[in-house]
């Protein structure tokens, strides 16, 4: 569980600031808001890569009291954009997702094992011997959605996971986030409103930097979307749930 | 594992290699010896002469290397080396001052002296609140290591006596080889590597970058100055041992890699049978491939072979250098 | 009015121009008439010949090193002299090292003959301060200093037999004389013999060569080449050298000038076992 209380960040001229949140497990939570709005920098300092003021509990315990291997251990981070400048194999990059479960020196049958079954997840088993600079745009996303959550952590911050990504396997990755979330705390920054409104439960909106509106799915409302996006947001509602039409300025 | 079978090999392959050359180097030399049936000046020239030069130069292969393939996880930058960080020229710098004070003797205390203050001003000036800045870091040692060429030209004009005893110096070379020297480097060697040794994974994992890196669990700024540590600590001794030796470094982990043992668990220990192996094999060809006894700086022939192999490289396999930027 | 002024004018002015010329000519008289008398030495193994000579009033450029002639001005180093202050002295000779340190660019930018002193042998050395006596107009002086330099060789004690050296150039990159060094002369002269027989100045040599030499003496200078070298005997690699170790100093060996003889002087009595 992760409880904010008037959570402040500056980076530069840039500030970010939560006012108040609590986040349970079993959550499905979308972050949506326009570039530089605050979402990749709000998923940072929850996975504790940026400073911050105020308070953030993580299960009861104050987060900056945790000592770095327990924080990494409790939060899986996707970045935005992931390097890597060693032609490892795909294999083993998802592999490395498991280093918090070693003892430093070796990957164990089980670290291989749950490597395995992680891959099997997100259909890249068939990638394993690929080099991962070598992959598509897509694949490697995959790739890199199977190293984070072979982390096995219990809250999964995920930056814009879906991007580049086909149809096809859109669905299958949210399928399988849909189910991680039933016992874990799943944070997802997506774009596409018509998905994340279909797909998630609750939903985190930024602007300006502000943490600016908390809301269930039944919540939403098109007035409050359309000031969050400066653009005219319409619900089409049909049997199978919403449809979002979206009107430039 | 498959790759741990493969890489079982490599490492078989290599150290046999590197059995054979010792063997081929300390029976070759400019004096003869028939192994069997040796005079005592034979003797002697086996033990005190060409046994710790053949071992000398193994072991500062293996430092340099291990030393080139440290500072390249440090920067994330399939070019640095002990050259490109500034402490190579900047233990150069601290053994020039000692040559010129007439101070031989303690060289390589200058020597360590001199690249440990380089490395203390590249991390100083590459370093925001502990964290090193890789590309900061690559400029900062070039800055440094102009300075200290600088330096070293101004020591070379003002001894004008003393400048070819210097340029000869730098040449690089393991003509004052001794057991004293092997016992030591051998010492800082293995303490080099059973620390780094239990940081393989971690290593592997700073190959991404920093902020996948650090939400994998790795202290990040941590390892980076550990591993620039060990590596500007091996480059001083090599310096101070053998004077400046060129483009060991930067080749053999290039070439491990090349051969796709990528991981450090492979690379690393590869790297320094393979640096050992190339050290030991270029200096059998400075000290023989002369006449009656003279010799080339070995620093000449790492470079020349060292560079015509790497250019091969970048011709022939341009492809594959590019995965590593 | 105009023709005394015409004719006073021409004659004063020559009168002038005698008198002021005058030391010149009185000082030049005794020597040839196209003898040399602004001379910069840019290499300070010559200095001490000139000096000799006799024609040290006549040195009006030196470099760095030398301290043979305090009052000339200094013009740099022997491997960077500046070709400006060279100049600005207005010699009419340089007296520089070698080709290689004073090349044809450099010598064609000073307006001054250019003779080079760099002799690799001690009968070398002789025939160099003839020519430097019959360039400054000093045969006589010349004559008399070879005279005394060829007594010195004269009183070299015969040894029974011919010991063999290897000589130190310098240590930390273990370089030795080669045939074609002065030291090859001075060793012979002295009645020895140089046991490194590679064809050129200093040799980059394999300590193992040195130990299978085995040579009488293993001779190192100590000098601004050499500077505090780690005695011989204590290198780790030289523990089993078995020839007699003797230190010289760089200035009296490695410089191809007078102090050449001394050093053969000195160089027999070491191998007569009087050091």
């Amino acid at each position: 569980m992760i409880e904010l209380r008037g959570i402040k960040a500056r980076q530069g001229g840039f500030t970010l600031s939560v006012e108040g949140v609590t986040l349970k497990q079993g959550e499905f939570v979308a972050v949506l808001g326009n570039n530089g709005s605050g979402k990749s920098t709000f998923l940072s300092v929850l996975a504790g890569l940026r400073n911050y003021e105020g308070g953030y509990l993580l299960d009861g315990r104050d987060f900056r009291e945790l000592p770095p291997p327990e924080r990494h251990g409790r939060i899986s981070l996707l970045p935005q954009m992931t390097t890597l400048n060693m032609p490892f194999d795909v294999f083993y990059v998802v592999l490395t997702g498991r280093f918090i479960h070693t003892n430093g020196l070796n990957y164990t049958e089980a670290d291989i094992e749950a490597t395995e079954q992680a891959m099997e997840a997100l259909d890249i088993t068939h990638l394993r011997k690929r080099q991962f600079n070598e992959l598509s745009g897509g694949e490697k996303q995959r790739v890199l959605l199977a190293r984070t959550i072979n982390k096995d952590t219990s809250v999964i911050l995920l930056d814009e996971p879906l991007s580049g990504i086909d149809i096809l396997h859109q669905h299958d990755s949210i399928r399988l986030l849909k189910d991680l979330s039933r016992k874990k705390l799943v944070m997802v920054v997506i774009h596409d409103l018509s998905l994340a409104l279909r797909e998630f439960e609750r939903f985190l909106f930024f602007t300006g930097g502000t943490l600016s509106y908390v809301a269930g799915k039944h919540e939403l409302e098109e007035e409050r979307l359309s000031e969050i996006f400066g653009v005219r947001v319409n619900f089409l509602r049909h049997d199978k749930g919403i449809l979002v039409y979206t009107e430039g300025r | 594992m498959i790759s741990l079978k493969r890489t079982n090999l490599a490492m078989a392959v290599s150290a046999s290699l590197l059995a054979v050359i010792t063997v081929i180097a300390v029976s070759k030399g400019a004096v003869e010896i028939h192994l069997l049936g040796m005079t005592e000046v034979q003797r002697d020239i086996l033990l005190y002469v060409r046994i710790p030069r053949v071992l000398l130069a193994g072991l500062v292969g293996a430092s340099l290397v291990l030393s080139g393939t440290l500072f390249q996880y440090v920067m994330k930058n399939p070019l640095a080396d002990s050259f490109t960080t500034g402490v190579s020229a900047s233990s150069a710098m601290g053994a020039v001052v000692a040559i010129m004070l007439g101070l031989g003797p303690v060289l390589p205390v200058f020597a360590l002296a001199g690249g440990l203050t380089g490395l203390a001003a590249v991390y100083k000036i590459s370093s925001v609140r502990g964290r090193v800045q890789p590309i900061t870091m690559l400029l900062a040692g070039i800055v440094i290591s102009t300075f200290a060429s600088a330096t070293i030209s101004l020591m070379k004009f003002l001894s004008d006596d003393a400048v070819s005893s210097i340029i000869f110096w730098l040449m690089g070379g393991f003509q004052s080889a001794s057991m004293g020297k092997v016992a030591t480097l051998a010492g800082v060697l293995a303490a080099s590597f059973a620390v780094i040794r239990r940081d393989y994974l971690s290593l592997d994992i700073i190959c991404f970058d920093d902020t996948t890196a650090s939400s994998s669990g790795v202290d990040v700024a941590r390892l980076r100055r550990k591993a620039f540590f060990i590596a500007a600590l091996l480059t001083a001794f090599s310096v101070g041992y053998a004077g400046i030796i060129g483009f060991v470094g930067l080749v053999v982990p290039h070439v491990v890699r090349l051969l796709r043992y990528v991981k450090a668990a492979e690379l690393i220990p590869l790297s320094l049978l393979c640096g050992a192996l190339f050290m030991i094999l270029n200096d059998l060809v400075a000290r023989t491939v002369l006449s009656e006894g003279q010799e080339l700086p070995v620093g000449i022939i790492t470079s020349s072979i060292g560079g015509v192999f790497f250019l091969y490289l970048l011709i022939k396999r341009k492809k594959e250098l590019y995965y590593f930027d | 009015m105009t023709m005394t002024l015409y004719s006073r004018f021409p004659t004063r002015l020559f009168i002038t121009v005698l008198v002021l010329l005058a030391p010149l000519f009185s000082l030049k008289a005794p020597r040839a008439a196209d003898a040399y008398d602004r001379v910069v030495v840019l290499y300070a193994a010559a200095s001490p010949i000139i000096k000799e000579l006799g024609a040290g009033n006549r040195v009006v450029g030196i470099t760095r090193t030398d301290h043979v002639f305090s009052d000339a001005v200094k013009v740099g180093s022997h491997l960077k002299p500046n070709i400006e202050m060279i100049n600005a002295l207005r010699p009419d000779l340089i007296v520089a090292g070698s080709k290689r340190a004073f090349p044809r660019e450099m010598a064609e930018r000073v307006r001054a003959d250019v003779f080079y002193y760099d002799p690799r042998t001690l009968e070398e050395i002789l025939s160099k301060v003839a020519d430097l006596g019959r360039l400054l107009g000093n045969e006589e002086e010349a004559a008399a200093l070879a005279g005394r330099l060829r007594r010195k060789l004269a009183s070299v004690r015969p040894l029974p037999s011919r010991p063999t050296v290897v000589y130190e150039i310098s240590a930390k990159s273990l370089r030795v004389a080669g045939a074609r060094s002065i030291i090859t002369s001075i060793i012979e002269a002295a009645g020895g013999e140089n046991a490194v027989k590679v064809d050129k100045k200093h040799v980059l040599l394999s300590p193992e060569r040195v130990l299978e030499l085995n040579p009488d003496f293993y001779v190192y200078q100590v000098g601004p080449m050499n500077k505090n070298p780690e005695p011989p005997l204590k290198r780790p690699f030289f523990r089993s050298l078995r020839s007699k170790v003797v230190e010289v100093p760089e200035f009296e060996f490695a410089r191809p000038g007078i102090n050449a003889f001394d050093a053969v002087v000195d160089l027999n009595k070491i191998f007569n076992g009087e050091y």
